[in-house]
């Protein structure tokens, strides 16, 4: 037998060999590391796609929305997501100065995410409101979401006649719960919907 | 004599309005703190529950079950802060109960499933790294045993012959 021949063939089959033991533990050692960690928070339209939001909302009408929660945070997330409503100058939530709205929550939606998990709720809202025609405004009464009456009493906007719109806006705001303080702080995120409230 | 009955009529009357206002006004004030109260304990489980499940998850384990049921309790807990801010006590309770009791045996099944993720963890560990690696040497070893086996024989067919 030529050994000088045979070598090559031999220790490359050795190694074949040698590196399919080895995959399993090599599996773990090279795996490229996670870097990036965030949440994501976003609002489909009616049909689940990023289309058909609703805008034009008249009175007792129900509209349908998806909110959904995808986690890459690298463990378990308990989020609480707050449901705010305003009108054009009421605080609203900032991207820049990474703050959340003052308003108070009208409804805490609460959200437990695996890591690398999405979660979706379906909401169904609508809106009760009164037109002041003197005073060229909306009054609110109620929102409706999800078959849950939330008062909206002392809500109201009024006539921007740039736009020529009631102008309306339906915030979600993520806040994530802290262990170690232990609390909810706000998570720099949020979605909303602009509305028109047509009467 | 009917003065004095007159008198007594109107005293037990206002003292009978006076108790119905007592007790109408005690039993809600005892309502809201009831139902505040339920509602702060159902938060308090909701948090220690959470932590049990972080942990299992942490230990390897599926969790995706564990977290649909904080879900269902966490939903429940935010109708009871709802009904509690619209004044509807009672309903504020019973939703914060069943919260409450939604969670029932919860943390011994996160300990549970966290322990056989643990469990089998280290029985992953001793078969993909352990077992892998001393694999790998022995494949090499024996490989090398080989080639200098092999390479001895043709010398001793050779002495022979």
């Amino acid at each position: 037998m030529n050994m000088r021949k045979h070598g090559v063939p031999f220790f490359v089959v050795v190694a074949i060999v040698a590196l399919l033991v080895a995959s399993p533990a090599l599996s773990r050692v090279l795996v490229w590391p996670r870097t990036e960690f965030f949440t994501e928070l976003y609002i489909l339209g009616s049909n689940g796609l990023a289309e058909d939001y609703p805008y034009n909302v008249s009175r007792v009408q129900n509209y349908s929305i998806y909110l959904g929660l995808g986690n890459q945070l690298g463990y378990a997330a308990y989020y609480l997501v707050e449901v705010k409503f305003r009108n054009m100058s009421q605080s609203a939530p900032d991207s820049f100065n990474r703050t959340p709205s003052e308003l108070p929550s009208l409804f805490n939606i609460t959200a437990f995410v695996a890591d690398q998990a999405t979660w979706v709720l379906p909401l169904t809202f609508s809106f009760e409101y009164d037109f002041n025609s003197s005073l060229m405004e909306v009054d609110f009464r109620s929102m409706t979401l999800n078959g849950l009456a939330l008062n909206l009493e002392g809500y109201s906007t009024v006539w921007n006649s740039s736009k020529s719109v009631f102008y309306g806006n339906l915030v979600f705001e993520a806040w994530i719960y802290n262990a170690s303080t232990p609390g909810f702080q706000y998570h720099e995120r949020y979605v909303d919907l602009k509305l028109n409230m047509t009467v | 004599m009917k003065r004095l009955r007159t008198v007594c009529l109107i005293l037990s009357l206002c003292l009978c309005v006076l108790f119905i206002v007592r007790s109408v006004t005690f039993s809600s004030a005892s309502s809201e703190s009831d139902a505040g109260l339920a509602i702060a304990q159902a938060e308090q489980r909701i948090d220690v529950c959470y932590s049990a499940a972080a942990d299992a998850e942490k230990a390897g384990a599926n969790v995706t079950s564990l977290l649909s049921v904080l879900d269902e309790a966490g939903l429940l807990l935010s109708r009871a802060r709802v009904a509690f801010q619209n004044g509807d006590f009672d309903s504020a309770y019973d939703l914060a109960v069943q919260s409450n009791t939604r969670l029932n045996g919860y943390e011994s099944q996160a300990f549970s499933l966290g322990d056989a993720a643990a469990q089998q963890g280290r029985v992953d560990f001793l078969v993909n790294v352990v077992g892998s690696t001393a694999g790998t040497f022995a494949v090499i070893v024996v490989g090398l045993l080989v080639w200098f086996g092999l390479k001895r024989r043709p010398e001793k067919s050779g002495s022979v012959a």
